[in-house]
């Protein structure tokens, strides 16, 4: 055997159960609402479920929160740092416009943000053209 | 004797560090950053010798959705290109109601929460050619509601499904002291003979929680219970996890001696022990 893989008796464990041994009949929907709640409450959409320690689920938010702001700082990366700086206000914003984070991951959710500010920019100065022409009508 | 191996998660920004340390026997990466095809400094470590354990973080086999098919059957692509051993995920749930919480979340401990994970696991088995290893997380919220300890509920996961344990220390080590428990018990309880390989992991206290942000330095703690595991069992590898606030290449390095170490001090014990 490899030395790399993993040792017999982990391997005779792996192939000794399969999903046709598995024959109950599962409901998933209690857990799917147990998880529904606790994930719109994390992402600050609901409050928390009576299953789970307020205090826990908002410190636990705001780590979620940190996290995903960090990851779409590393992808506004180093080459342009001012602009990194410029738009991270927007974050805030982008986050109450989408709370979960993309399907795709984090690289899809990079490029909806940079769609998000770029949207955000363009509609600033579509109103700011706007007063100015109001102005001198 | 069976010697633990050293190894660590392959990220782009430290691939070079990793390529000029020549004492790595494996290193781990994300699935979930191979979209765009494998790196070509993965494949220089796999033709090196270098085994290479694809590692998921979005199956959610802890959903209450069964895993998507599709991607179990590329998870698998990768894990042949690579040639393998085996591929890795964790007991967790990270999407609900089409929403994605971008980390992985504890799933109640029930025994119908178990059954449900039990199915996925072994779904995500049948689309797979090589063994799926399963690895316990860190929580900071935890249900109330739960019928079993969380060392319980893998460890009955792992003996349903015939998984090996990807056991993470660093989480385990965040688990006691955030809630409380003796990690020293908590490694008791758990079937050490399953591991297949082993986490460790920096963090940092926040407002009295232990966060384990894979950015810092692995603590002081965790190194201890990672000398407590090799006193009780001898897990065939070990490594380093570090997904952020990347240090130069000489405290990456740093980094792994102090594992190194703490592996070949436990080695050195267990060689005057037999004689």
């Amino acid at each position: 055997m490899n030395s790399n893989s993993l040792t017999s008796k982990q391997h005779r464990d792996a192939n000794r159960t399969s999903l046709k041994d598995n024959n109950a009949d599962i409901d998933r929907t209690e857990l799917a609402e147990q998880q529904r709640q606790l994930v719109n409450a994390l992402l600050g959409l609901a409050p928390a479920p009576p299953e789970v320690d307020a205090d826990q689920v908002r410190v636990c938010g705001q780590s979620l929160r940190r996290k995903r702001a960090r990851t779409l700082e590393r992808f506004l990366g180093e080459p342009a740092p001012d602009t990194a700086r410029s738009i991270i206000p927007e974050m805030d914003d982008y986050f109450e416009r989408y709370p979960g984070v993309h399907r795709d991951g984090p690289h899809a959710d990079f490029k909806q943000y940079q769609k998000f500010v770029s949207s955000n920019i363009i509609h600033q100065l579509v109103e700011q053209i706007r007063t100015r022409f109001t102005k001198f009508r | 004797m069976e010697m633990t191996k050293l190894g660590i998660g392959w990220r782009p920004e430290i691939a070079l560090a990793i390529e000029r340390r020549h004492d790595l026997e494996f290193v781990e990466v994300l699935f979930e950053n191979t979209q765009c095809g494998i790196p070509e400094a993965l494949c220089r470590l796999k033709d090196r010798g270098v085994a290479i354990i694809p590692h998921a973080v979005s199956f959610s086999l802890g959903g209450a959705e069964r895993p998507d098919v599709k991607r179990l059957r590329r998870f698998n692509r990768l894990a042949v290109a690579l040639g393998a051993p085996f591929v890795s995920e964790h007991i967790a749930f990270v999407r609900a109601d089409n929403k994605e919480s971008g980390h992985l979340l504890p799933v109640p401990r029930t025994k119908k929460a178990l059954q449900v994970v039990v199915e996925n696991v072994l779904i995500a088995r049948e689309h797979l050619s090589v063994p799926l290893v399963l690895e316990n997380i860190a929580t900071i919220c935890d249900w109330k509601n739960s019928e079993m300890e969380e060392t319980e509920f893998i460890s009955e996961i792992l003996k349903q499904t015939g998984c090996s344990m990807l056991l993470d220390i660093a989480n385990l080590y965040a688990n006691s002291v955030n809630h409380g428990f003796n990690a020293v018990d908590l490694l008791n309880q758990l079937p050490l003979e399953k591991i297949a390989y082993v986490h460790t992991a920096g963090g940092v206290v926040r407002d009295g929680v232990y966060h384990d942000t894979h950015a810092h330095p692995v603590t002081t703690g965790v190194h201890n219970l990672l000398e407590t595991l090799l006193t009780m069992t001898t897990p065939p590898r070990v490594m380093l996890e570090r997904d952020d606030n990347f240090p130069d290449e000489a405290t990456i390095h740093n980094e792994l001696d102090s594992i190194s170490k703490i592996i070949s001090n436990n080695q050195n014990r267990m060689t005057c022990l037999t004689h």
